[in-house]
């Protein structure tokens, strides 16, 4: 589909850049300023065309870039709630993992900790890793365990204390969710948290264990909740 | 201009010339604004900010680059036509190589630390953060990292951090130009090293120093160091019978030396917890700790209710005293009761202080059995306390929320909150701060919401060129926002109408966000 290729998303960005930038910086050098008696036109004709070109050569190298794209997991370091070292590619190489970006201060986040919960209850023995990456920072990072504790989240959580694997994997808004597969493959991206992402979620997560997940009876008990 | 190209090229070249197993990921934010900032443009501008985040990967091996593009348009001649173009950058920010294998990791460029809990040094990022910094009128992500390089070792009992870099200011944008012949204005015209050591001897135990040497010139240097210790007592609860108690402490102190004055910085924090109740306490005691380069718990609440955020307190650690306490108690699984109290002294000159207190109370409930089919969870919290510094001498704070979700998955939503605030006697009299958002969200990953900001404190004005005048009326804020998000890859959000500026805070760091009438539309992408 070609609204879903990386294509799309690039020529996009790249008309960003040219439409923004180049065609204003043509019209500034053509109209506003298109005077060839003027002291100088010349010279700032030749730099805005110049300009003109730095920006198309980046748009492209960008657009190539990003249409050899693939959604895939850069490895990480993580120290977890008890200061032992998260290493992702060490947890891939037990299973999936689910990774969840969160905050004490973010609700939605909160909201979808029991079907997190519930996700790591019936598929943890079947290798999945539910790991809930907390980004509150110094301010709030010793309230994270009591936070846990008291709502009966059991789940491993890691620290990222200055937001460096935010970063490294493009998230941006809280909660995020990646499913990630052993192969390093991202398969599943959700942002923000509703009944019907937790419904997706768990289908996702059912794909990937189709054994485990077949059971109708625990499938009953965890779309209850929903 | 020639850097970015070059840099763009490279990675281009690595994702060319071995594509078998290597990775790349990607992700894009765009924002284009139409409107005017109150008190400093008279007519609309035009804004255009794209960020692009690419991240090259193979083999352990990483290289990525932060490229941040920023257009600005107006009309510099009344009546005329023709827009403008006031600015118009292409900047790459943040660009990094980085290797990893097992517990050995080494970044050159761009990169995030932090040494201890923060309080000699953190280099973190805001994502998702775009600010316009008033004075240059330039839109930019905040991020606070380093430029130079990291070496990390994490072994299963001890630990080793060394770096050297270039912090950055980042109250300035990138690639603004001043003077006469014009040149790039430096935000990176300082550098720091230093490290991190830590053993822990037993399980439960960790001890560890942290150094930073920082050097504003040549002749100017500063030196910080701290030491830590991290203590978890619940094996001993435990090898007490008490299997349900825990516990864990924290203590850093950290020293200042440099040849104009001296510093120190206590932080000292434990929580612990039984059951269904757990508890965090925190003390703070900053002397000449702040710098650009580092970032010691604040101890105040990050709120979710936006009237709370609006008004909490910035930590200012060259003089800085107090504590917080926090209480969680879940209710049978169905609902959440949270107290917090938190206290901040500053003394900003012999014998004058001021002093921010707070006292918060909150209650979230999911309420079963479902009514109608209806999931429906409510929250109720009211928040009181006084803040000296802005001139705030009592404030009561309360409000409510109710969400509910039909069997289909749609939510309805609805928040009020309301705060009523005295100032400091001499000063202005009190006001009123109402705040009220209904929200509706479909599960197809469509929604709209509608929000109402209303105050009548007579400091908040229209446009900060009356700031002479006091302006006695109410002022008013509406808004309306529109959200889709779609094939997991792609995430638009519109907003049209009239935002207030303030105080935001994201991940712990708090930041000015300035006022907008117009429209505003974002869009992000991942690849």
């Amino acid at each position: 589909m070609f609204i879903n290729s990386p294509s799309f998303c690039t020529t996009r960005f790249a008309l960003g850049v040219v439409g923004a930038g180049t065609i204003q910086n043509l019209r500034d050098v053509l109209q506003a300023k298109g005077n060839p008696l003027e002291p100088g036109w010349q010279k700032r004709k030749v730099a805005g065309m110049r300009s003109t070109i730095r920006l198309l050569a980046v748009a492209a190298s960008i657009t190539l870039i990003a249409a050899s794209a693939s959604a895939a997991a850069p490895d990480f370091n993580l120290r977890n709630l008890q200061g032992e070292r998260v290493n992702l590619k060490t947890l891939l190489a037990k299973g999936p993992v689910l990774l969840d970006f969160w905050a004490t201060y973010c609700k939605p986040c909160i909201k979808a900790m029991p079907k997190l919960q519930k996700i790591h209850e019936k598929y943890g023995k079947s290798g999945l890793t539910v790991l809930g990456v907390n980004v509150d920072g110094p301010r709030g990072q010793n309230r994270v365990k009591p936070f846990l504790r008291a709502r009966k989240v059991n789940f491993p959580i890691a620290l990222d204390s200055d937001s460096a694997v935010m970063r490294r994997l493009q998230v941006n808004v809280l909660p995020t969710t990646l499913l990630i597969t052993p192969d390093g493959e991202i398969v599943l991206r959700q942002v923000g948290y509703n009944s019907k992402n937790a419904d997706v979620l768990l289908a996702a997560v059912e794909a990937l264990f189709p054994d485990s997940g077949a059971n109708d009876e625990e499938n009953a008990d965890a779309s209850a909740d929903q | 201009m020639r850097a970015p190209i070059n840099s763009l090229m490279t990675l281009l070249l690595l994702a060319t010339v071995e594509p078998v197993g290597a990775q790349v990921t990607a992700s894009s934010l765009t924002e284009i604004q139409r409107g005017r900032v109150p008190g400093s443009d008279s007519q609309a501008v035009s804004t255009l900010y794209e960020q692009f985040d690419v991240d090259y990967t193979r083999h352990g091996l990483q290289a990525g680059l932060r490229a941040e593009i920023f257009n600005s348009w107006r009309n510099t001649a009344p009546g005329s036509p023709l827009s403008q173009v006031e600015y118009q950058v292409v900047h790459v920010s943040q660009k990094h190589l980085r290797w990893t294998r097992g517990p050995v990791e080494l970044v050159a460029g761009n990169y995030y630390a932090i040494l201890g809990r923060g309080v000699t040094l953190r280099a973190f990022d805001l994502p998702g953060v775009i600010l316009e910094n008033g004075q240059f009128r330039r839109r930019y992500s905040p991020s606070r990292d380093l430029e130079g390089g990291v070496a990390t070792w994490a072994g299963p009992r001890a630990e080793a951090k060394a770096l050297i870099g270039r912090p950055v200011f980042s109250d300035v944008p990138p690639a603004v130009r001043v003077g006469d012949p014009l040149r790039n204005l430096p935000r990176r015209d300082n550098w720091l090293a230093g490290g991190e050591v830590s053993v822990r001897p037993a399980s439960q135990v960790k001890v560890g120093v942290t150094a930073v040497s920082h050097h504003a010139s040549r002749l100017d240097s500063t030196r910080t160091w701290s030491g830590f210790l991290e203590l978890d007592v619940t094996p001993a609860f435990e090898a007490s019978g008490l299997s349900d108690l825990y516990a864990t402490v924290y203590a850093e102190y950290a020293g200042l030396n440099d040849a104009h004055v001296d510093g120190s910085a206590l932080y000292l924090s434990a929580n612990a917890g039984i059951s269904n109740l757990g508890v965090s306490l925190e003390y703070k005691d900053y002397e000449n700790f702040a710098f650009s380069f580092n970032d010691p718990p604040s101890l105040v609440r990050e709120h979710s209710a936006v009237l709370l955020n609006r008004a909490t307190h910035a930590l200012i650690a060259d003089t800085e005293q107090g504590y917080q306490a926090e209480a969680t108690y879940s209710i049978f699984g169905l609902a959440t009761l949270t107290a917090n109290i938190s206290k901040a002294e500053n003394e900003l000159a012999p014998g004058f202080a001021t002093t921010f207190n707070e006292r918060y109370v909150g209650l979230d409930v999911e309420h079963q059995p479902e009514v109608h089919g209806r999931a429906i969870s409510t929250s109720l919290f009211v928040d009181w306390g006084k803040d000296e510094l802005k001139g705030i001498g009592k404030h009561r704070t309360a409000g409510a929320g109710i969400e509910s979700t039909t069997p289909g998955g749609s939510v309805a939503g609805f928040d009020l909150q309301v705060r009523r605030a005295a100032r400091l006697p001499g000063n202005e009299p009190g006001f009123w701060d109402v705040y009220t958002q209904f929200s509706f969200q479909h599960p197809s990953g469509v929604g709209a919401a509608l929000v109402w900001d209303r105050t009548s404190d007579p400091f908040e004005v229209d446009d900060n060129a009356t700031t002479d005048r006091i302006e006695t009326g109410t002022r008013t804020w509406l808004a309306v926002s529109l959200n889709a998000a779609f094939l997991d890859r792609y995430e638009a959000l519109v907003f049209a109408g009239r935002r207030r500026g303030g105080a935001a805070c994201t991940s712990g760091t708090c930041y000015q966000v300035l006022p907008f009438n117009g429209l505003e539309m974002r869009f992000r992408t991942y690849f």
